[in-house]
């Protein structure tokens, strides 16, 4: 009795000294407090916890805000292991909270539209004033949800259908969604197998992910088959709305949809379809290095791999493998979810009507940044993922806060948002 | 001696009251930790994520009463969920969804039951068979969609925490009826504390193991029903978490995990509210989810080794 009593003791001391050991983030609210104690200190702080996490020195802005108290918002995750949630965590913990008066809690990783709600109530009941979201199981119900909390609720990087728009626009509590259209789905689409078409090549395999039931992979696969029909290629649908084949013209186009299972066997017709002699190019409407990297690494590198991902360290990788994973990459950036923050704290700090499209929830299109080859892929790498400058800095988004800029408002806001290209990026900073 | 006797019984009244007290506590710390405003709101919110997990686990207590193990009732939960989504989707009328529901819950029930009867194998082994059988059902009966959708102005009528209430109270009411006041209750826990001598007193393990998993195919049928009212949008991974839920449910209310004589009906509602208290609690110190992870397990074999003090030694050979 005594040596289990022992064991146990032993037990919880190690347990305790193990999660001591994990390193409990400080709550930005005590973070605050402390930096009006004694600001050096605090900015030590802010250093140290930046330099451990990516953004070495989170560049003071020129603004302040200090007399704000610390604000709490949840943000709904779908996977805090993926690579592209991670940078955006990485954008909002060690940057934005560096440099506004806010403070991030964030969910565990959401499967389903039950772990959505519970994980909004949650939020809800931890005294969160708004919630972004990267979560995409029941929009409506989410948007619902936070109307009656009257907690602020903005979509972080995706968009409503045109439908669900109509029926949720007048929500007060809906601040709006920043992030491509499904139109700007199907362009990226065509635009990628475009590209391959143009230089010739004549041997694909295209991927269609989700398809029909995942909307954005629907239509980047609907862009594929549009460049494949201009070429002269007859697409024919498969039956029940399910993807289709191709044929004529010259080329060889082979098809795959679906998600791996737990038999292995999507891996295995991977390696199979991708071990076709002559196969040139392969086209994914999602998931390209996840699914497609390691069979082409494996059977033939020389093929030519496209994908719809994010600029984030495992594409790094792809890109710079010897030799090169992946050919082209059309992606989301880290801090491409800055304006819907700007958009979010002006909610929160009672300031929502300079970000109202006409009185209603703003719908506005983000697009993606493409990169072809190696060389261009680091150039934009670099650029989204700077420690020292992001794409959307604290001093870019201010204007366009209202407690710093009284001017602020929509149309310039939408202007500013919708300038998402490498080109606009760039010249905010010059 | 008395000394001894004295420490004995307080010893054994803190284990009988631990569960209770970690809830009062429990409460104390999420008061404050709440800066001691709590709206109607947050408990709202308690309320609709205690409901589901305190229904089936109700049921399930029957079923660990006797020792015996269920790991597939997360994956019960979302067949019988599935198929209620697909019935009021082609009827429109959620009385055929809630009847679904139910019958199919006590159908994938029986099913354990039956075959743990038949072939003689521990209800474990056949829970685990069941858990990839209906892995495959959800899957079957998604046909290949990432989701299975339910208008929600079908159910949203049903979405109040009066409709909730009521059935958790009603099915609770019956469980601890069933439990308490008929020799059901009683023969299992028996089965539970020591299956040889209750085989020899007459007592049939395979007749008790088909009530138990009957009563647990209501829970699980009444749980699929409040899931899709709750979250009309079902999934491959809908209710996966049930399962591990209502394990860890139970036995922070008190009740030990190989079942027996100290078996308690009140133990899934004592361990619903302790595990949501905690999920709410966690957080708000600032616990990240993986950490929180942690915390709970290291509190599950704090409970678990806390409820087997003193009891273990007493326990008859089996």
């Amino acid at each position: 009795m005594r040596k289990r009593v022992l064991a146990m003791l032993l037990c919880i001391t190690m347990t305790v000294g193990s999660l001591a050991g994990c390193g409990q983030q400080k709550p930005a609210e005590q973070a605050a407090e402390t930096s009006e104690a004694d600001a050096n200190e605090s900015a030590a702080a802010a250093e140290t916890t930046s330099e451990s996490d990516g953004y070495e020195a989170a560049a003071q802005a020129s603004f302040d805000l200090s007399s704000v108290d610390t604000i709490k918002l949840g943000v709904l995750i779908y996977d805090s292991t993926d690579a592209e949630v991670v940078a955006f965590k990485n954008y909002y913990q060690n940057y934005i909270a560096q440099n506004f008066p806010v403070e991030f809690v964030y969910s565990e990783g959401i499967a389903t539209a039950e772990e959505e709600v519970s994980a909004i109530e949650n939020f809800i009941n931890m005294n969160c004033k708004g919630i972004i979201s990267f979560s995409d199981q029941d929009r409506v119900a989410s948007i619902k949800l936070c109307e009656e909390a009257k907690v602020y609720y903005a979509v972080g990087a995706g968009t409503l259908s045109d439908e669900q728009y109509e029926e949720l626009k007048g929500y007060s509590y809906y601040v709006g969604s920043i992030g491509p259209s499904l139109e700007n789905e199907e362009v990226i689409g065509y635009d990628m197998a475009k590209h391959y078409i143009d230089a010739g090549y004549k041997n694909f395999l295209v991927y269609a992910g989700g398809y029909p039931y995942v909307d954005m992979h629907m239509k980047r696969t609907a862009g594929f088959i549009r460049a494949f029909e201009e070429a002269g290629v007859t697409y024919t649908p498969g039956d029940n709305g399910n993807f289709g084949t191709f044929a004529g013209d010259g080329y060889k186009i082979d098809t795959i949809d679906g998600f791996p299972d737990e038999a292995g066997a999507f891996f295995g017709t991977v390696g199979q379809k991708v071990g076709e002699p002559d196969l040139e190019v392969v086209l994914t409407a999602a998931l390209g290095v996840e699914l497609f990297g390691a069979s082409i690494a494996q059977i033939n590198p020389e093929i030519k791999l496209a994908t719809v991902a994010s600029y984030t360290d495992a594409y790094k990788e792809a890109f710079n493998a010897e030799p090169a994973q992946l050919d082209y990459l059309t992606g989301k950036y880290a801090s491409s979810i800055g304006p819907v923050f700007a958009a979010m704290f002006n909610a929160v700090t009672g300031n929502i009507d300079c970000v109202r499209d006409n009185g209603n929830a703003f719908r506005i299109d983000q697009g993606y940044w493409t990169a072809i080859g190696t060389e261009e892929f680091n150039t934009l790498f670099e650029i989204a993922n700077s420690t020292e400058k992001p794409a959307y800095t604290a001093d870019d988004l201010s204007p366009y806060i209202k407690l710093v800029n009284d001017a602020a408002n929509f149309a310039d806001f939408k202007a500013f948002a919708e300038a998402y290209t490498i080109e606009d990026i760039q010249a905010l900073h010059k | 001696m008395k000394w001894k006797h004295i420490c004995r019984k307080l010893q054994e009244n803190i284990v009988q009251l631990a569960p209770v007290l970690g809830l009062l506590i429990l409460s104390i710390i999420y008061y404050f930790a709440m800066d001691g405003q709590i709206s109607l709101y947050n408990l709202k919110v308690i309320l609709n994520q205690v409901v589901i997990v305190a229904i089936v686990a109700t049921g399930a207590t029957f079923i660990y009463s006797m020792g015996a193990f269920d790991i597939s009732l997360g994956a019960a939960t979302a067949v019988s969920a599935m198929c209620g989504a697909v019935a009021v989707n082609r009827t429109g009328s959620i009385a055929v969804m809630l009847l679904t529901c139910l019958g199919v819950g006590i159908v994938i029930g029986l099913f354990n039951s039956t075959l743990a009867a038949l072939f003689h194998l521990p209800v474990f082994v056949t829970t685990i068979a069941m858990l990839s059988i209906l892995g495959a059902l959800t899957e079957v009966i998604l046909n290949g969609q990432s989701q299975l959708e339910v208008a929600s102005e079908l159910v949203s009528g049903f979405d109040n925490i009066i409709v909730k209430l009521l059935i958790l109270i009603v099915f609770g009411v019956l469980c601890y009826s069933v439990f308490e006041l008929t020799p059901v209750g009683r023969m299992n826990k028996f089965l539970g504390s020591n299956p040889v001598s209750a085989k020899q007193t007459g007592i049939s393990s395979g007749k008790m193991s088909i009530i138990a998993f009957f009563i647990a195919g209501i829970g699980v049928g009444l749980g699929a029903f409040l899931t899709i009212v709750r979250a009309p949008v079902l999934g491959k991974t809908t209710a996966s978490s049930i399962g591990m839920d209502v394990l860890i449910a139970i036995v922070f209310g008190g009740m030990p995990i190989s079942g027996g004589a100290r078996s308690k009906i009140t133990a899934a509602m004592v361990g619903s509210i302790s595990i949501v208290l905690l999920n709410q609690i966690l957080p708000v110190f600032g616990f990240s989810s993986g950490i929180s992870q942690i915390v709970k397990a290291v509190m599950f074999l704090l409970v678990v080794f806390c409820a087997g003090l003193g009891f273990r030694d007493k326990t008859l050979p089996r």
